[in-house]
């Protein structure tokens, strides 16, 4: 055995798991009651109802042939033998006239779907639209044929993309178009979904709409190899910042990055087990992934700003051109990065990463088809 | 009124975040993994009468995890292939909010192209740090069955790690 890569596990198993429960997190309180996930014993309870359907036909059938055989009938009295054993049956527990394909019997189960976004909100122009599901959507057609995404008051070409969530939904789906969305537009979608089909056996329970706006197309592009920050504005550059990226160790991601959140301060922790542990305050931080890539104020790294990649991953700004990009941020805003040093790109679920997914890929709507 | 018997309540509050974290590095997600940990304490309450001592409680709490995990992945492979869809690049870590480094992520990537069995018993000896004989108890296999798996899953993360680099 290796004793390097034991040491590389043990750590790596350390940081997964402490990071994905925190210490802060408390156990739910004890439910003895609590019923088993939906899963394979739900999948059991399936099989139960078509079985029990099929042995009534079964019992049907057999009372009808045992009645005709009862009273012998010929050709004189087909309708009295039928007429008795349909009142045999239906002197049983089932209806007379069940056949396994009628199904109204069991009620589909609500999925509940709520929106990421709020009504009249501004968001830059790479931010998908996000809808999460209380329960797992098994199949989309219905929800693909139902919901209208338009800009401006032309209809989108979009398409769905549905993943695990990673804000606890059961699950979610994003919409994008092929390319970014245009600038200063008005973004509607209707969502009349209120009673449609989700899967086998399970319906909405919910129609929404949502109408929100895009800002300017803020796009910023980081190169590494110069330790650049390209910043523009409705096509026009507006600044070129010095940046420290992800040293060798921690390279940045790759790829197409979106705003997520721009918080002032941002506590930062260091992942359990790294050589050099840290929990700081940042200040002028805007979040780019879910993993913990910044855009912020690095006041102790000034020495390596715009020549050197030193952090652990963020992209390290000088103080005053921080707050700057803070100020000049909007959720949803594009941050592109080249030449990090890393063949990795953002995956797609580490935040808004749905830009790094390919079209055709895009389109096939990932968990589900679409 | 517990008694003498195992005090399941206390157990669940001393021991629920240990499982929650085991849970996830088998299924990879925490909601997932929550739930897991739930059914599996349920079942303990269910069989609380049978077991007197709370090592023993613990020990059954934690072979239900690794149990219900499997079946979650299982049931996730399957409903996968149903569906037809095209292997997402990466199913794991989708809510890992935290700065896991370049040569982490590169580890449980490894770990989760490796066989079931193995990635139990390497999680079980790295993370949980047992025993052999307790890591056999737990999977109710043979502790020749977990040094073989243990050393062929090493022999496998040493070269995919080492060929990466």
């Amino acid at each position: 055995m290796n004793p390097d890569v034991g040491k590389v596990l043990r750590d790596a198993l350390d940081a997964a798991a402490t990071g994905a429960v925190d210490d802060a997190r408390r156990p739910p309180p004890f439910d003895p009651l609590h019923t088993p996930r939906p899963g394979p014993p739900r999948r059991r309870r399936n099989w139960v109802a078509p079985l029990l359907a099929a042995a009534a036909v079964v019992l049907v059938v057999l009372a009808g042939v045992s009645v005709v055989h009862v009273f012998g009938t010929d050709r004189g009295q087909p309708a009295a033998a039928s007429d008795r054993a349909s009142s045999i049956s239906s002197a049983g527990s089932t209806p007379p006239t069940t056949t396994p394909s009628s199904k109204p019997v069991v009620p589909a189960k609500p999925v509940h779907v709520s929106l990421f976004q709020g009504d009249g909100q501004t968001y830059g122009i790479g931010m998908p639209l996000i809808a999460q599901f209380d329960k797992k959507v098994t199949d989309a057609h219905a929800f693909n044929q139902a919901v209208t995404v338009k800009v401006n008051g032309q209809p989108v070409q979009g398409a769905w993309f549905w993943v695990t969530s990673s804000s606890g939904y059961a699950m979610e789906a994003h919409y994008r178009p092929q390319q970014y969305w245009p600038a200063h537009s008005k973004i509607e979608m209707a969502m009349p979904i209120k009673g449609i089909s989700a899967g086998k056996g399970l319906a909405f329970d919910d129609s929404l709409t949502l109408q929100i706006n895009t800002g300017a197309a803020h796009v910023s592009t980081v190169d590494g190899s110069t330790e650049k920050m390209s910043v523009t504005s409705d096509g026009k550059s507006v600044r070129s910042l010095p940046v420290s990226l992800g040293q060798a160790s921690t390279p940045t991601y790759l790829g197409t990055k979106v705003v997520m959140a721009k918080t002032n301060p941002q506590l930062m922790v260091s992942a359990p087990g790294e050589a050099n542990p840290y929990s700081l305050k940042v200040p002028w931080s805007v979040r780019l992934t879910n993993s913990g890539e910044f855009v912020h104020a690095a006041a102790w790294n000034t020495g390596n700003i715009g020549s050197r990649s030193t952090s652990h991953g963020c992209t390290n700004l000088t103080v005053t051109d921080a707050q700057w990009f803070y100020n000049f941020s909007q959720i949803g805003d594009v941050v592109t990065y080249a030449n990090t040093g890393t063949q990795v790109a953002m995956p797609s679920w580490d935040g808004f990463g749905d830009w790094n997914v390919p079209w055709t890929q895009w389109q096939a709507g990932n968990l589900l088809k679409n | 009124m517990w008694g003498a018997e195992v005090d399941v309540p206390a157990l669940y509050v001393t021991h629920w975040r240990a499982m929650v974290r085991l849970a996830v590095l088998l299924v990879d997600d925490v909601h997932s993994a929550e739930d897991v940990v739930q059914d599996a304490f349920v079942a303990l309450h269910r069989r609380s009468h049978t077991l007197r001592d709370p090592a023993a409680a613990v020990a059954y709490v934690r072979a239900s995890v690794v149990n219900l995990s499997r079946s979650v992945v299982r049931h996730r492979q399957v409903v996968r292939k149903h569906l037809r869809v095209a292997e997402p690049d990466h199913v794991d870590g989708a809510d890992f909010h935290v700065l896991l480094s370049a040569e982490h992520r590169e580890a449980l990537a490894a770990l989760r192209e490796l066989p079931r069995r193995q990635q139990e018993v390497l999680v079980l000896r790295f993370w949980s740090g047992l025993s052999e004989a307790e890591i056999a108890e737990t999977l109710g296999i043979s502790a020749g069955s977990v040094k073989s798996s243990a050393s062929r899953g090493m022999a496998k993360l040493s070269k995919m790690l080492g060929g990466a680099r």
